[in-house]
């Protein structure tokens, strides 16, 4: 029960740098493996590729691990500061981590890697939206519409009509009393 | 070129050569040219060399210039070539300006959950009891995923009596204590109005504190 109710923030960051590294990893391999057969000599093609893929794939699955880190921690730093979590956030940490990664090149490519950043993440917010509001009736259209909730037992009965009076029963029997049919 | 013919062509130091006897004014630029041509400019080669290394691949590809076509043909084929980028690019512009327009459009409407959701937690976090039962500060969230995101708000849109209703259900976390707010609206001759907005605390005995109740 603790492991499920525990804050999911500071541990959030070792698992995006995992699952950020595996991503760099394969994709750098496919990459990486077009660039290797291409630039490699004839007759050496598949060495060449190899050593390419073995060379190169783990940079850019460090890079890809730098990116998700920085976000995921600059992300978590945003849930403590404002208490609240929702799209913003995830936002504003795409542009800081491009911002804060790109910060040894000068304010002007800064700007714009956290132009990037920020609508890369904005874009992948809004794909989530999307496919939350409208997968499910695109899925299946023949779907009925959704149920009509109760309210909430915890407020209590209340309604419109005179309290205490209920227009279904005979003498005014009042509502509060156990409803047996 | 070699450096004697560089300097003559320099301007500063132009009746150099031509004189036999270099006054000390004379000399001492004629030194300091020959000296100017004799260091090799090391620092600025090396960084033109690292620049030619460091030039990406974008970099190739919006400097290299192609060869102009000469014939009708070619140059009727590049016309056409260049039109169909050109609308490519307008059109794939048009079609991601309508989904941000669309995407905005809903996350910002009145009846979409994150406005609720927003609207709900400032309600919550000013209410004095709320303040009493989590603590002072209160922080708001929603479903937790398998990766650890919490941002989707739990959320049901339905009709009832002939009027559209959503409910969306949140998570409030204080220092004291932690809980489930529920909040309801319903759409009342156009106006998206609050039906109720209560909080829950999450432990047993459940503490129920109704902020709104407009039923």
């Amino acid at each position: 029960m603790e492991e499920y109710t525990r804050e999911p923030c500071p541990y959030r960051i070792g698992d995006d740098i995992g699952s950020a590294f595996a991503m760099g990893l394969v994709g750098g391999s496919i990459f990486q493996a077009f660039g290797g057969y291409k630039n490699a000599a004839k007759g050496k093609k598949m060495v060449g590729m190899l050593r390419e893929v073995r060379m190169r794939s783990t940079l850019t699955g460090v890079q890809f691990a730098a990116w998700g880190g920085m976000f995921s921690t600059i992300d978590c730093c945003l849930v403590a500061i404002r208490k609240k979590e929702d799209p913003i956030n995830s936002i504003v940490s795409g542009g800081l981590t491009g911002a804060l990664l790109a910060i040894r090149s000068g304010p002007k490519v800064m700007a714009g890697s956290a132009i990037l950043g920020s609508v890369i993440l904005a874009m992948i917010e809004g794909v989530g939206l999307v496919t939350t509001r409208w997968m499910g009736s695109m899925m299946d259209p023949t779907q009925p519409p959704p149920e009509a909730l109760d309210d909430p037992r915890s407020l209590g009965q209340k309604s419109q009509a005179e309290p205490g009076l209920d227009q279904s029963r005979p003498f005014g029997i009042p509502t509060g009393l156990p409803n047996l049919s | 070129m070699s450096p004697l013919s560089k300097l003559l062509l320099q301007n500063s130091c132009r009746n150099v050569v031509k004189s036999y006897f270099l006054t000390p004014s004379q000399f001492r630029c004629f030194s300091r040219t020959l000296a100017a041509l004799e260091t090799p400019k090391k620092p600025e080669s090396s960084q033109k060399q690292e620049h030619a290394l460091q030039r990406s691949i974008l970099e190739d590809v919006l400097l290299t210039e192609k060869p102009k076509p000469t014939t009708f043909g070619g140059k009727v084929a590049e016309k056409a070539s260049n039109t169909f980028m050109y609308t490519a690019v307008v059109v794939g512009v048009g079609l991601i300006g309508a989904f941000v327009y669309v995407l905005a459009g809903e996350f910002f409407a009145q009846d979409s959950p994150q406005t609720i959701f927003n609207k709900a937690l400032s309600l919550v976090r000013e209410d004095g009891r709320c303040q009493d039962m989590f603590g002072p500060s209160i922080a708001g969230f929603g479903e937790e995923t398998a990766r650890g995101r919490r941002r989707h708000v739990a959320h049901h849109k339905y009709e009832k009596d002939g009027m559209q209703r959503i409910r969306v259900l949140f998570h409030v976390k204080g220092d004291r204590d932690e809980g489930i707010a529920q909040a309801e609206m319903e759409q009342r001759d156009g106006d998206w109005q609050w039906r109720f907005l209560y909080v829950e605390t999450k432990r047993r005995p459940k503490t129920t504190h109704v902020l709104i109740d407009n039923r």
